[in-house]
């Protein structure tokens, strides 16, 4: 970012976008701070890229003063996610691609996507990812298509998971594109003939544009699949993009084969030693899949040793201070010294026959 | 990341390591040292927020009523022993002050401080000390604590708590605090059940002129002339830096950037946001 572009942050009520109060402005005003002149042209630049009730935005601007790319805080979805789609974000604004500006032009998807497979920029044929323990999740990005005759027109990806030999659960997250076809995914074993839907092991139907669903499979000892991809519409000949996210959860491998055995009570030990000794590994070992995307867990591994030490040392006197079975589920509620609220409940149940946490809330007292 | 719900129980977050040698003027390590037996009568003081609030947390008593806990405090020289390093430093050179102490200090301003900040975008946690100046007599300590408070409906969370502590390296005491929130357009985040049973908690930000707390000669660091030193700037970005990985973005002030993209011939990377990159106050 520092070679490409000359970057600021501004704040909006710098540009008076936030609805201050005259008496807060006047407060900050007798403070020494001064709104920036909106009639210079980069604030007008800036102000004439925000979008419509967003609270946020990021902006890029060429010299000229024109915008290049707009991406809303809250429209950072696929494929602009992440710190990956943000560097997209900014790659497609010096492309001259005009990311986020672009919502008033028609966008001719058939023949875009179809140029994009002639050109050789997206592959629909011979797509294969093979999973192994050291490269367990890969993406695969394409294009389905809707069947051109009564058969049907899949794209076929090939799975490999034959590194899996204890099994796992095959998770297929796919995202279908912007073009108005939905999309269906179905699984099939990899000496599957007919591939038709009947025939699949596991599916999903009728993906709207521009949303996602997961496909989840599991299996006892790793094998071949076949992931079909095919558009909906009683219109043939259409097309659409796809982005599917293929990875292997372990059943039996990251997770301790000991743990299979491990009583509600024993978990919850597990989990509260980990967090009194940073353990970062450990403490999501014990989470649902879910809770483990939902609850980002960074226990200051890059800290310095001491400084961990110091943590280690607080939470060392952390206690679980109730614990009790609801109907299916193990509840317990922890105290976390200097933590406010000191209370945390934390929610349990088994996931393919494990003690797994799949809830962490504070306590509030109140 | 629902960090918002999980922050309190787990996130610990700080980034980067010590680094020993960084900034470094001089080689010359020092150590610092406070006796056990003095005490530090600390002032505090919070101004109140209300003008600065939007008129939905106008309505908000326990916001608009917030005061200073203890106004006057004898603290014991061992609370301020937190912020002091237990190895020789040299000038530049950063570490984590001990929270334990430091909490009791926090407390003056409000009961219930908490460092696990409870919205935590993954940089959030941590604390930090630089050594940023000594000469024979006095040694000036410059740190930087993210912590919060929390209210009976909600969280008070400040920008940051900064300032410097004075040590007067011959008597081994005290000579100078300050911990204060820094002045800014907006200079804390503000989180609200309004409804105790609703399930999310209602956001805003305020500006509050003055929360401090304060021991001894304020005009002292302006009389001393040390003998090693960096500048304030340099420390305050070095302490930044301990946080924000988005401080290595080369943020330009917002009126000098066209000139500067003019210069270098770059286009212009701008985030239009409620709450400055640089802290916690949104």
């Amino acid at each position: 970012m520092n070679e490409n572009f000359i970057n600021v942050w501004v704040l909006n009520s710098q540009l008076e976008r936030s609805p201050y109060t005259k008496t807060a402005i006047a407060l900050r005003r007798k403070y020494g701070f001064k709104p920036f002149d909106k009639t210079r042209p980069l604030a007008q630049a800036i102000m004439k890229g925000w979008k419509k009730f967003s609270p946020a935005d990021s902006l890029v601007i060429s010299l000229d003063l024109e915008l290049m790319g707009r991406l809303p805080v809250n429209e950072r979805h696929a494929p602009y996610n992440g710190a990956k789609g943000y560097r997209l974000f900014l790659q497609e604004s010096l492309d001259g691609k005009l990311p986020g500006l672009r919502e008033d032009i028609p966008i001719h998807w058939d023949t875009l996507l179809e140029t994009a497979v002639e050109s050789g920029a997206m592959v629909d044929e011979g797509l294969r990812v093979v999973l192994t323990d050291e490269h367990s999740e890969q993406e695969v990005l394409s294009v389905l298509r809707t069947s051109e005759t009564d058969a049907q027109n899949y794209t076929i990806v090939e799975i490999d998971t034959t590194a899996f030999t204890d099994g796992g659960v095959l998770v297929i997250d796919v995202w279908v594109g912007e073009a108005e076809v939905s999309g269906s995914f179905d699984l099939f074993a990899a000496d599957t003939t007919e591939l038709v839907s009947g025939n699949a092991l596991a599916s999903v139907k009728d993906i709207p544009t521009n949303q996602r669903e997961v496909v989840e499979y599991p299996f006892e000892q790793g094998q071949v699949f076949k992931l079909g991809a095919i558009g909906n519409t009683s219109e043939n000949g259409k097309i659409n993009g796809f982005l599917a996210k293929i990875s292997v959860q372990l059943l039996q491998g990251k997770v301790p084969p000991a743990d299979l055995g491990q009583s509600a009570e024993d978990v919850m030990n597990t989990f509260v030693e980990a967090f009194k000794n940073l353990d970062a590994e450990t403490m999501l070992s014990t989470l649902t899949e879910d809770a483990r995307e939902t609850f980002g867990i960074n226990l200051a591994e890059d800290a310095p040793e001491h400084m961990r030490a110091q943590m280690s040392q607080m939470l060392s006197s952390m206690e679980v201070l109730s614990s009790e079975y609801m109907g299916d589920e193990f509840h317990f509620v922890l105290k976390v010294p200097i933590a406010q609220p000191p209370e945390a409940s934390v929610k349990m149940r088994k996931v393919e026959g494990i003690w797994r946490i799949y809830d962490m809330m504070p306590s509030d007292s109140d | 990341m629902k960090t918002l719900t999980v922050a309190v129980l787990m996130v610990i977050i700080v980034s980067g390591q010590l680094n020993a040698d960084n900034h470094s003027a001089a080689n010359n390590k020092i150590t610092l040292h406070l006796d056990d037996i003095s005490e530090v009568l600390v002032k505090g003081y919070i101004a109140p927020v209300e003008e600065s609030l939007s008129d939905t947390f106008k309505q908000w008593d326990e916001l608009v009523n917030l005061r200073v806990a203890e106004p006057e405090k004898q603290h014991p020289a061992s609370v301020f022993q937190a912020f002091l390093p237990k190895n020789p430093v040299s000038v530049g050179e950063l570490w984590v002050p001990d929270m334990t102490g430091i909490v009791t200090l926090l407390k003056q301003l409000h009961p219930n401080p908490n460092f696990f900040l409870h919205i935590n975008a993954g940089d959030s946690f941590g604390l930090w000390a630089c050594l940023r100046a000594y000469n024979d007599q006095y040694a000036d300590i410059v740190f930087r604590i993210h912590a919060e408070f929390k209210l009976q409906d909600g969280w008070f969370t400040p920008s940051q708590f900064t300032g410097h502590l004075v040590i007067d390296r011959i008597e081994e005491k005290v000579a100078s605090f300050e911990m204060y929130v820094p002045k800014g357009i907006i200079n804390f985040d503000i989180n609200w059940k309004m409804d105790k049973n609703a399930p999310h908690h209602i956001t805003g930000t305020g500006f509050c002129p003055k929360m401090e707390l304060r021991a001894g000669a304020e005009d002292l660091l302006e009389r001393i002339e040390f003998t090693e030193s960096i500048s304030q700037e340099e420390a305050e970005r070095a302490l930044v830096l301990r946080f924000y990985k988005s401080q290595e973005i080369n943020w330009v002030p917002l009126a000098e950037v066209l000139e500067k993209a003019q210069a270098e011939q770059k286009p212009i990377h701008v985030i239009s946001i409620d709450g400055p990159l640089t802290d916690e106050s949104c």
